[in-house]
């Protein structure tokens, strides 16, 4: 678009484009009523302000770790939100919202018939092939509902302007509709980095929308309990929305599972906690319904829960959104909805889809054939790739194929008036850009009615021609502000609630997954670190050490402890690796794939980070994104470029040293800390023992173990309190005293035996009686380290320690055995699920 | 007028224990008019935690169980007694069965209401039955626009029947239409999935039956217990005139010898057993014992 300075130009010189209605912009140029407030105060930040907050904007996002996943990507990236708010006027806002309100109302109606009575078709008023040509339609969910007759609890729609400006559905949503979340992420973070434009423009808060979910998913299970149990069910941490199932669940205060977490008994939900079954009230469901449960459903899901489908018949569960929604998310329902609004409602629909055939029918169809070029062309399932034909775009050969493909199947496909969609102005490369925009507006389900979220997901397009704005291709979000027409009074999830309840229970509603993935954190988090400690002491020693004979002897012992420390076989004891040390080095820090790398343990720590977001502090976030950054960088460095392979490792180095602040001073000690805690301790002792039974069970001449033992307390953080302590020099026997024996060091074997002792005793579920196994294997820890006897530890016989040797093994042994003692007991690995083999055979009759 | 008792008994021997089993059956009778289910009853060993029975979206009997203790070998039998009464008397005398196939699909216009929507599934495409270009190519000559609607129908099974030859090894029991068509051999279950792929692509409702049927050993030997099988068919639908069965793969229109348990669109409607398990892996043995006995 040519930029032309023009008297009236606003924002940036923001012009929109001709012929696209603009959110922000009349035809003249100006801006609109209801941007006369936030226009012009964006207008005298100036771009290059505008560009700091966006920066800022970037960062309250990755300190949150707002994520999302594109399909094809492996890697999440990081939420894209523009700094400029989309504005909507209170008296606009107050028509999208009761037409939402009518809408969901009448959707919820029609999935009541479908799965219920079906008299919409019976009666004529829906051609009974849309709806069963449609894969949403799932006929194992007849007669299922909640228990208040009802069906929809979440509903989504998003809107789109027509030529005339008036906004229509472009898609509704019901299966598990998504964006909400993100939708309250961005306003917490527009509403950071614009503090008093935000307060100023007097903009409807999110928050109460959030309290109503909340009100309405515990209304579900009302029946019940006065005090039900929900879950949020996500398909796993590879979801493209996974950010918004764990930001959802944590900001809910309800525990976010998956479906292995969860089992059906006597046809009744219930989650694996610690050492027993939890029953489950209600089901906030993230996973698609055809995966949910493989008895009915696909037998190869492993997302789902068999038997779910028959808890939900009994009313013993309340699954929502309902399995089965998406029957709704049909387009070709537009063809119908007004008749279908004045026969049930006695009501004009007030929100319309686009002009709308099926091609079902057949004038339609006739219609439709002869005006493919002016039309979009769709399959009525949102599963089928590519679903969108914009005709005028085609060629006459597409145009062909396209009429042969609707032609073999017509009740598949529907046509619609394409929607030229407004502008709205938009943060680019290039400046503030007109972009166009599509708005996904919320409503939940509330006693007998819907509640409407002021404000709702917009998405911008990534550049200006693209008319199909979805964010698996790039779209940008917007935060949405509806101006309120007086001041709105402070909100949040927590004031004016529901009654109180406190949940006794809290501690131990711990999935047994989030359980074992927290003891995983605590474990890869340290496994990490005390591998970054010896590699930062490898290094060092390697470029302090003027090349003295001993210098190169005690560098090559130093890499190879550590080729033994990584269990790296053959590692440094391969010559051509001792000779040219880097590219192994290297390796050992970056190479993810390589078990026993920096760089591995860092991936699987923030795996297990991931896998319990909802129970971590929301600063983690910023920790772990870090981290992700760092790995990226260290994979794509060159080997020679040292400075900055040292820069990155220090980063991380912080990074861990921040969680740990974290874990010390944020985390109640509940019993998920206390697993993290004790994979922490256990792992501490195992590599202390490792890294000296690898250093020092040959002894060396005295001057290269000098330098060993050096690096080795460097390594191992003690280097300080030993030279304050044994100012002479340096010998085995003290530094075994200090790294072994000594209770107050924190990087002593007796300071982690000691912590992991108190760390069982925290573990849930400890019987009355004698000592359980794990504290059997704690007394058997405590008995060895008090009988070590440092002095005689650190003679050799033959130049080997063989003393030593055996008595790190023996510890190691110990802590091994408790931590595999700590898995078998507490988490319970369900053998993998199958699909039982059936078989039908006839037989000729003769 | 027919009585028949039906036990069905289907074993799985597991090489690693199971520590958890849900299964979904559909094994037992149906009632409609020409058949009464006089008992019925579902017997799991180990026995199940939890059971239930209900009637599915398309009408039939389905039993639910889950199996909560751990085992290696897991048998279900089913036993009823059913009688069959058989389509009806002089039904091929009336005026809609001598309708062309032309007329029958012009007729099929004026079912509305109820009817309308429960043939309307039988009309569309299934998961498993994709009504292509082969198979209405196949399907085509069949339905001749002046033959009357039955004598097309018996066309088609005769057509299958001659066309294809039955064998067990040739098809498993996830074979599409397209193996059919490639073997040129397979079961009833292969027949019956052609058969209602080619009523549909004509536009006539077809639906895939499982059920049984009786069979009679050659003269002189003695019916040997348990040798019989389930078996699959097809129902297709004359305005006017309702559910025709037909049986392609015995080359005849069903009779009161064939006892119904379920009906769908097609055979994943219908299986009869459904099940997920939780187990270590290794093989599963599959024995599955039918009797049919007259009463």
């Amino acid at each position: 678009m040519t930029n032309i300075p023009n008297a009236t130009a606003t924002l940036d010189r923001y012009q929109s484009t001709p012929g696209v209605p603009d959110e922000a912009l009349d035809a003249d140029g100006r801006f609109r009523d209801h941007w006369s407030h936030v226009g012009p105060a964006l207008e005298a930040l100036g771009t290059e302000e505008l560009r700091q907050r966006h920066d800022d904007v970037r960062r309250l996002l990755e300190a949150d770790g707002a994520s999302y996943r594109i399909a094809s990507s492996p890697q999440a990236q990081l939420w894209q939100l523009d700094p400029i708010p989309m504005v909507l006027s209170s008296s606009e806002w107050a028509t999208i919202e009761s037409g939402i309100h009518q809408r969901a109302v009448l959707l919820d109606l029609v999935l009541r018939d479908l799965y219920g009575p079906r008299t919409l078709l019976t009666r004529g008023m829906l051609p009974p092939e849309l709806v069963f040509e449609h894969p949403g339609f799932i006929r194992a969910c007849d007669g299922i509902q909640l228990s208040d007759g009802s069906q929809l609890f979440t509903y989504a729609a998003d809107l789109g302007r027509d030529g005339d400006g008036t906004y229509r559905v472009i898609a509704d949503h019901a299966q598990a509709p998504s964006g909400s979340g993100y939708a309250l992420e961005n306003r917490l973070a527009l509403s950071r980095v614009f503090p008093s434009l935000y307060r100023d423009a007097q903009v409807h808060h999110v928050a109460p929308y959030f309290r109503s979910l909340r009100a309405g998913l515990q209304a579900l299970a009302a029946h019940r309990s006065d005090d039900p149990r929900i879950v949020v069910l996500s398909p796993g941490t590879h979801s493209e929305t996974a950010f918004e199932h764990a930001f959802l669940a944590s900001y809910l205060g309800f525990s976010l599972v998956e479906g292995a977490d969860l089992v059906v008994r006597d046809g009744s939900v219930f989650m694996r906690a610690l050492g027993r079954l939890e029953p489950i009230d209600v089901i906030l469901r993230r996973v698609d319904s055809d995966w949910c449960d493989p008895l009915e459903l696909r037998g190869e899901s492993r997302l789902g829960i068999p038997g779910l489908l028959e808890a939900c018949r009994r009313g013993n569960i309340a699954v929502v959104n309902t399995v089965g929604s998406g029957a709704i998310e049909n387009p070709a329902l537009n063809a119908f909805l007004p008749a279908i609004a004045k026969a049930l409602l006695g009501q004009e629909l007030r929100l319309n889809g686009p002009d709308t055939w099926w091609c079902g029918n057949p004038s339609d169809l006739r219609y439709v054939l002869e005006h493919l070029d002016q039309l979009v062309c769709k399959v009525i399932s949102r599963d089928e790739p590519e679903r969108s034909r914009f005709g005028a775009s085609l060629s006459a050969t597409e145009r062909d194929e396209l009429r042969a493909r609707i032609l073999s199947a017509p009740a598949r496909w529907v046509a619609q008036e394409p929607l030229p969609l407004s502008s709205s102005p938009t943060m680019t490369a290039d400046g503030v850009r007109p972009r166009r925009t599509v708005l996904r507006t919320y409503a939940v389900a509330r006693e007998n009615s819907f509640t409407v979220m002021p404000g709702g997901l917009t998405r911008a397009a990534p550049d200006a021609d693209t008319l199909r704005i979805s964010n698996q291709a790039g779209a940008i979000a917007k935060d949405t502000w509806v101006l309120a027409s007086e001041p709105e009074q402070p909100s949040d999830l927590w004031l004016r609630g529901t009654p109180t309840v406190s949940d006794p229970h809290a501690l131990e509603t711990l999935s047994e997954r989030a359980a074992e993935n927290l003891f995983w954190f605590g474990r890869y988090a340290e496994r990490a670190e005390s591998v970054l400690r010896l590699l930062r002491a490898v290094h060092d020693r390697r470029n302090t050490e003027s090349p003295t004979v001993e210098g190169q002897w005690a560098v090559d012992a130093l890499l190879q402890t550590l080729s033994l420390v990584t269990y790296s076989n053959p590692g440094f004891f391969d010559e051509d690796h001792l000779l040219h040390p880097d590219v192994e080095l290297f390796a050992l820090s970056a190479d993810a794939e390589r078990p026993g790398s920096l760089a591995f343990s860092v991936t699987k720590f923030l795996e297990a980070a991931d896998a319990v977001r909802d129970q971590l502090s929301a600063d983690t976030w910023q920790i772990t994104s870090t981290l992700e950054r760092q790995l990226e960088i260290l994979a794509a460095t060159p080997v020679h470029r040292q400075d900055v392979i040292q820069g990155t490792l220090g980063v991380i180095m912080q990074s861990f040293l921040a969680l740990h602040g974290l874990a010390a001073e944020s985390m109640v000690r509940d019993s998920g800390w206390h697993f993290m805690e004790v994979g922490r301790r256990i792992e501490r002792l195992v590599h202390v023992s490792e890294l000296l039974r690898a250093a020092f069970e040959f002894e060396r001449d005295t001057p290269t173990d000098a330098l060993v033992l050096e690096s080795v307390l460097v390594a191992a953080e003690s280097i300080i309190t030993y030279r304050r302590r044994y100012r002479t020099h340096g010998e085995v026997e003290t530094m075994l005293d200090l790294l072994i024996a000594d209770p107050g060091n924190p990087r002593s074997i007796r300071y982690q035996i000691d912590r992991v002792a108190e760390a069982v005793a925290g573990l849930p579920g400890r019987g009355l009686g004698g000592p359980s196994p794990e504290e059997r294997h704690v007394l058997d820890l405590s008995s060895a380290i008090r009988s070590i006897d440092t002095a005689a530890l650190a003679k050799s016989e033959d130049k080997q320690r063989h003393g030593l040797a055996d008595a790190l093994d023996d510890l190691m042994g110990i802590a091994r055995a408790l931590a595999s003692e700590i898995g078998d007991r507490n988490f319970t690995h369900m053998p993998p699920q199958h699909v039982l083999a059936t078989n039908s055979f006839g037989r000729q009759w003769d | 007028m027919r009585r028949y008792r039906v036990v069905h008994t289907t074993t799985y021997r597991y090489q690693s224990k199971v520590s958890l089993s849900y299964g979904q059956l559909c094994v037992l009778p149906r009632e409609f008019d020409g058949q009464r289910c006089m008992s019925s009853q579902v017997e799991v060993m180990p026995a199940p935690g939890d059971t239930r029975q209900r009637v599915d979206f398309f009408g039939n009997r389905v039993a639910y169980f889950a199996v909560e203790t751990a085992h290696d070998t897991l048998e279900i039998t089913a036993d009823s007694e059913v009688e069959v009464s058989g389509p009806r008397p002089g039904r091929f005398d009336e005026p809609a069965a001598s309708r062309s196939t032309a007329e029958a699909i012009d007729a099929l216009a004026d079912v509305v209401g109820e009817q309308r929507v429960e043939t309307a599934h039988y009309r569309l495409d299934s998961p498993r039955i994709t009504t292509d270009e082969r198979v209405h190519e196949y399907a085509h000559p069949s339905f001749d626009d002046d033959r009357p609607v039955i004598e097309a129908l018996q066309d088609l099974f005769q057509r299958i029947h001659r066309d294809f030859s039955f064998d067990p090894k040739a098809t498993s029991v996830s074979s599409t239409i397209d193996d059919l068509f490639e073997h040129g051999a397979g079961v009833c279950q292969d027949f019956a999935h052609l058969a209602v792929g080619c009523l549909r692509s004509q536009s006539l409702p077809a639906r895939y039956v499982s059920g049984y049927l009786e069979t009679i050993p050659p003269p002189g030997k003695k019916k040997i217990v348990g040798a019989d099988v389930s078996h699959a068919w097809v129902d297709a639908f004359v305005p006017d005139l309702g559910w025709v069965g037909i049986d392609p793969t015995n080359d005849q229109f069903v009779n009161d010898r064939y006892i119904t348990t379920a009906w769908g669109r097609d055979y994943g409607d219908v299986s009869p057993l459904k099940g997920v398990i939780f187990s270590n892996g290794g093989k599963t043995e599959l024995d599955v014992s039918v009797d049919v006995r007259p009463l």
